[in-house]
């Protein structure tokens, strides 16, 4: 008997040991290429590949990888170099995201995208500063993330901007008396409701605050508490995995009123899950695939739709459809484009030459509008979409312009 | 301020989860009672029997997937213990407890690595789903049926323990392991038994839980197996009524606690507060067996 389990564990080991040559051939691969005089520039991937916002983390990580394929080198001082991407998960965990960024560091990437969530990126951020390597955020629009980093940028709009947008629709909604549901400790959802709230305060409504623990999948009691206060209107700034929970649950236990929420909600994956019950909910969002005003956005959904229905990995990681984009998909193609952009300009693989040149940044064009950073490194951005769940599907609504 | 139908609501909430902790709490308790392990594993067998209804509801009819279910969730505890727990009986109690944290995490990963780490909805179960109206307040469905289920399923657990051969062998061996082997009892026999009824009352529980919040992730687990575990130990560890009450009476409290919004975060601190104060002041759970040392 022993003798088998010792056999079937030498079998264990020696098939680890494949499996590890085999993972690591194509890194060979890429060193024998630098060898024969390719040069690579390597660009960090630093987003939630598990955890609560896996879903969302894997349709930025599309928009970076279709960037990637259409933009695979780049030009410094006359010779092509092979841009690599280097992945690390951040599993949508601040307490995870260092060690996620110090996995990127040692890799000496010279650039790094990401990331979704709030939390893992101020988490991280210090860390990328330290190291002089510049990351740009894709759809974290917590303030706090670039405020006083000078190495972490973004290409979204940010909380403040977002919060008062949102509270102004809800108010002409006819939102007299609301309240924001929002998850305890996690860095967007406080941050987001609060600067929702103070909006809503400002422009003459009530508004209350119920915080509820990350994981919690018991809403009834908040929804009990709801009822019986009679508030008319709820804004629920959480992840993609809380939201069908809220819906649900709020429509189950009789509670009518008008549900909102942010940029996190822009996900096909809620209006499947909670179907009939989302009917009506409206959500803040980066881009808008039907506007076509926006030239650049209607050719990059056009082929990143046929990118994603070519491979069905893809098609998995865009939440099972070919049909439609999330809104972070975007944010995740013009990370890379600011990031391809920066090391044109800086004619330089070198972190701080790359930051350098991020900050005097302008492009024109990109999916989500022009791109120019201010003094914080947040992108200046004016726009807004504004949409909601019809039977299953996202509808654009309305827009905002500042 | 509050109407009536409010704390009926609360009060409702409170006993679905209630009864939810009450079933996976059982698997704690009898796992417990026999062998003096913590099956730490037993939150994550609740998460596995989740998905395997994710999977099999998608190739057969609901009246075939739920008993396929259950059967698939029986076999994974009974492997689980003839693989990790069986090679380790006697070896220290330590070794085994630390065996089951090893096969936790081996679940949890298992799982992130198939699903690719994202929440799956749940299929809907049509005889579940749905609410109705008693006067003004609205009730699901499943909040009537997870207690009537429950509290059906421990009556028989009980008759079962109490008046069948095996259930006399399950005691027999609880109370004293060794001389029960020596009685003739087929020890490895009665702990598939219990590792049998711990994991079917977990696929019960998984099903129930997960057609109530709609979707099943791989680490969704580790929240309901330690509560339940606090439940269990509340309750008195090796005692089924002790920890279908201790259950309950979390159920209840948190439900009230998660109403008060000045105190509602800190629903899970009181539980996990609760368990140490009982560790410290009553260490056997309200219904917990005096242990006499044996010199």
């Amino acid at each position: 008997m022993k003798k088998i389990i010792a056999l079937v564990m030498a079998l264990v080991m020696v098939f680890a040991l494949c499996a590890c040559g085999e993972s690591s051939a194509p890194a060979a691969g890429s060193s024998d290429s630098s060898a024969s005089g390719d040069k690579v520039v390597k660009i960090g991937v630093f987003e939630p590949t598990s955890g609560q916002n896996a879903a969302g983390g894997k349709k930025e990580i599309l928009g970076i990888e279709y960037a990637h394929s259409l933009y695979p080198t780049v030009d410094i001082n006359g010779e092509t170099y092979n841009i690599e991407l280097v992945y690390a998960d951040n599993a949508s965990d601040a307490a995870k995201a260092p060690s996620a960024a110090q996995l990127l560091i040692s890799n000496n990437v010279s650039v790094v995208l990401g990331t979704y969530g709030s939390g893992c990126a101020i988490a991280a951020g210090d860390l990328f500063a330290e190291a002089n390597i510049p990351a740009i955020g894709t759809s974290c629009t917590n303030p706090q993330v670039t405020a006083g980093n000078d190495y972490y940028f973004r290409v979204c709009y940010i909380d403040p901007f977002q919060g008062a947008v949102m509270a102004s629709y809800a108010l002409k909604q006819g939102c007299k008396n609301c309240v924001v549901i929002v998850e305890a400790g996690d860095d967007y959802s406080a941050g987001f409701g609060n600067y929702f709230s103070e909006a809503m305060l400002k422009g003459g409504a009530a508004c209350d605050t119920i915080p509820f623990q990350t994981g919690e999948t018991d809403f009834s009691t908040i929804m009990a508490n709801i009822k019986s206060k009679g508030y008319d209107g709820i804004f629920a700034p959480v992840s993609i995995e809380t939201a069908p929970l809220i819906i649900n649950q709020a429509r189950e236990n009789g509670v009518e009123c008008q549900i909102m929420a942010g940029d996190t909600w822009d996900d096909i994956s809620i209006a499947e899950r909670a179907g009939e019950n989302a009917n009506g909910v409206f959500f803040s969002a980066f881009f808008d695939a039907t506007d076509t005003s926006n030239v650049a956005g209607v050719e990059f959904n056009k082929g990143i739709l046929e990118w994603i229905a070519a491979d069905a990995t893809r098609t998995e990681n865009n939440g099972g459809t070919a049909d439609a984009i999330s809104s972070v998909t975007p944010c995740g193609y013009d990370a890379y484009m600011a990031a391809y952009n920066a090391i044109l300009a800086a004619q330089s693989t070198d972190g701080a030459a790359i930051r350098d040149a991020l900050a005097g940044l302008d492009v024109k064009g990109l999916v989500t509008g022009d791109l120019k950073f201010d003094d914080n490194g947040d992108a200046i951005k004016n726009y807004v979409a504004i949409k909601t769940f019809q039977d299953g599907k996202i509808v654009f609504s309305d827009a905002y312009t500042g | 301020m509050h109407t009536a139908t409010y704390y009926i609501d609360l009060l409702l909430s409170g006993i679905t989860v209630g009864s939810l902790y009450a079933l996976i709490a059982i698997g704690y308790t009898m796992v417990y009672g026999i062998l003096r392990l913590i099956n730490f594993a037993h939150g994550d067998i609740f998460m596995m029997a989740g998905f395997f209804m994710v999977y099999i509801s998608a190739t057969m009819p609901m009246a075939v997937a739920i008993p396929v279910v259950l059967l698939m969730t029986v076999l994974l505890g009974v492997l689980i213990e003839r693989a990790a727990y069986k090679p380790l009986r006697s070896a220290p109690r330590m070794s085994v407890m630390i065996s089951a944290i090893g096969v936790s995490y081996l679940l949890e990963n298992l799982a992130t690595y198939i699903t690719g780490g994202l929440a799956r909805p749940y299929p809907t179960i049509p005889f579940l789903k749905g609410t109705f109206m008693v006067g003004s307040l609205s009730v699901k469905v499943i909040t009537v049926v997870t207690p009537v289920l429950t509290i059906l399923l421990v009556v028989a657990l009980v008759l079962f323990i109490n008046h069948t051969k095996t259930g006399m062998a399950m005691r027999a061996v609880s109370k004293d392991f060794d001389t029960a082997r020596l009685m003739g009892i087929k020890v490895n026999n009665v702990i598939s038994v219990t590792f049998i009824i711990g994991s079917f009352l977990a696929g019960v529980g998984s099903i129930l839980y997960f057609t109530n919040y709609g979707q099943v992730s791989p680490l969704i687990g580790a929240m309901p197996g330690l509560k339940a575990f606090v439940a269990a130990v509340f309750g008195g560890i090796g005692s089924i009524p002790g920890a279908v009450l201790g259950a309950y009476i979390i159920g209840v409290c948190e439900s009230l606690i998660k109403a008060n919004d000045s105190i509602s975060i800190f629903s899970n601190a009181f539980t996990f507060a609760l368990l140490i104060m009982v560790l410290l002041f009553k260490p056997n759970g309200m219904f917990g067996e005096k242990l006499t040392e044996k010199v």
